[in-house]
């Protein structure tokens, strides 16, 4: 059951959750690609990313520095009530996050 | 900031091992390597991919079916709603594995036919075998399973690519993917396979033809990465706008190797999943330097005013031909320019 939180009415995430990704950061991608690819993120993700943004809109508690864009993002998608999609870039963030470490930095080297 | 894409298409290589030993082989496939993984290694790898947004999983190899778990490895990507498809020579293609496709939920089988029966069978080095294709085509559109074929253009069957067209509109085709020769491989040392400029363009001129008679049969008739670019020979439906090898794709060697496109030499690996996680050589600002960073334009390429969206083609195709990236000589517009053809 969703909960209101400050007149906000904040889904109850994540449980049948569905993300859109944003797709569309590539110029060449071919169009039959879908725009937007839905994915369901596993528990420890949701739960992580989840988590921070209800610690932000409830709590006002900041995110990470790493994070904080995303995260914002999010929360600010909750609290208008639209549907949650997030770009490519901040997928990424959140994940490389979620894996403990920067991705983009050289490790073969 | 890092690279922002990720690899929604995925070549796998199940397996080096094949029980063709066609001229024309890219991979000189044939045996099969002595590392390869093992199955528990693949599923970890399939576990790897939702992460990473993966839409489409194409196994190839070497023969695919020649693996034994193939379908252990199918059903795990199935289960993550990965769009997961089969590329085969059909020589073991037979009721039980096509039953298999469907039990495990494989989208689509691609089939490779590189000409009309002799030619086919004369590149393939396997008397009987476009019959027996003709036969898998059958067997899995009964199944509905749609099947794709894919020909590797050569000096060998361009004149009869339009013969060709009718043969698969009669076999039940509907999708037809042409693909120049790479002279990688096998491919390399069969010089009497390999395309002229003056064919290379003539290819251009039957394709464009193909996709157009193809319309009215229900064939749709496309070219592969490594066909272009620009002109009116280019019939594909979204204007060439660079190598997607690293960038929204990559190729999954039967050892774990990672390379962008499984038609790039071995020195072009990546990194291994044995020693590292595919996101992290994915996010490696090392990795895939060759189109994730501007180049510098190769001979056949410099002064080419599409080359900032193009790139120089397709970079296998590139490196084949010169040993150089963002050098494709195997395109429309550059081979016209070089021999002052007119459009």
């Amino acid at each position: 059951m969703d909960v209101a939180v400050r007149k906000v009415y904040f889904p109850n995430w994540m449980v049948p959750a569905w993300w859109r990704v944003a797709y569309k950061i590539l110029p060449f991608i071919d169009e039959k690609v879908r725009q937007f690819v839905e994915i369901g993120p596993d528990g420890k993700f949701n739960e992580m990313v989840g988590g921070h943004v209800r610690q932000l809109i409830e709590n006002g508690v900041q995110p990470p520095a790493a994070i904080s864009a995303p995260i914002y993002n999010l929360a600010s998608q909750v609290m208008n009530g639209h549907e949650l999609t997030m770009g490519i870039g901040d997928y990424i963030a959140l994940q490389t996050f979620a894996r403990g470490g920067r991705g983009d930095q050289p490790s073969k080297e | 900031m890092g690279f922002d894409g990720l690899p929604l298409t995925i070549a796998w290589e199940l397996t080096l091992a094949c029980n063709l030993r066609c001229r024309h082989c890219a991979s000189a496939a044939g045996v099969i390597r002595s590392d390869e993984l093992t199955l528990q290694e693949c599923l970890s790898v399939c576990d790897q991919l939702p992460d990473l947004l993966v839409r489409e999983c194409d196994f190839t190899g070497g023969e695919p079916l020649m693996r034994a778990d193939w379908p252990i490895i199918a059903a795990r990507l199935v289960q993550f709603g990965i769009t997961t498809q089969i590329i085969t020579n059909a020589v073991a293609l037979d009721a039980d594995a096509v039953r298999q496709m469907v039990d495990v939920g494989i989208s689509g089988v691609g089939f490779s036919v590189d000409g009309l029966g002799p030619t086919h069978d004369s590149i393939r080095m396997r008397p009987g075998l476009f019959d027996r294709i003709v036969k898998g085509i059958h067997m899995v559109e009964a199944a509905e399973l749609p099947a794709t074929v894919i020909t590797t253009a050569t000096a060998l069957n361009l004149d009869e690519l339009p013969e060709l067209l009718r043969a698969l509109h009669g076999a039940g085709v509907r999708r037809w993917q042409i693909q120049p020769i790479f002279p990688v491989g096998r491919g390399k040392t069969h010089a009497e396979l390999h395309l002229t400029n003056e064919a290379y363009l003539r290819l251009g001129s039957i394709a464009r033809q193909l996709a157009s008679d193809g319309k009215s049969l229900g064939v749709e008739v496309g070219v592969a990465d490594s066909c272009g670019y620009f002109t009116e020979l280019d019939t594909r439906e979204i204007p060439w706008r660079g190598c997607p090898a690293g960038r929204v794709s990559l190729g999954i060697a039967s050892n774990g190797d990672i390379k962008g496109c499984l038609s790039l030499p071995d020195e072009l690996v990546e990194g291994n999943i044995r020693e590292r996680t595919l996101w992290d050589i994915w996010f490696d600002s090392t990795s895939f330097r060759y189109n994730r960073e501007v180049g510098v334009a190769g001979p056949n390429c410099r002064g080419c005013e599409e080359f900032e969206v193009c790139g120089g083609g397709c970079a296998a195709m590139s490196h084949g031909c010169t040993g150089r990236f963002h050098d494709n000589p195997y395109c429309f517009k550059g081979i016209r320019q070089r021999l002052a053809v007119p459009a």
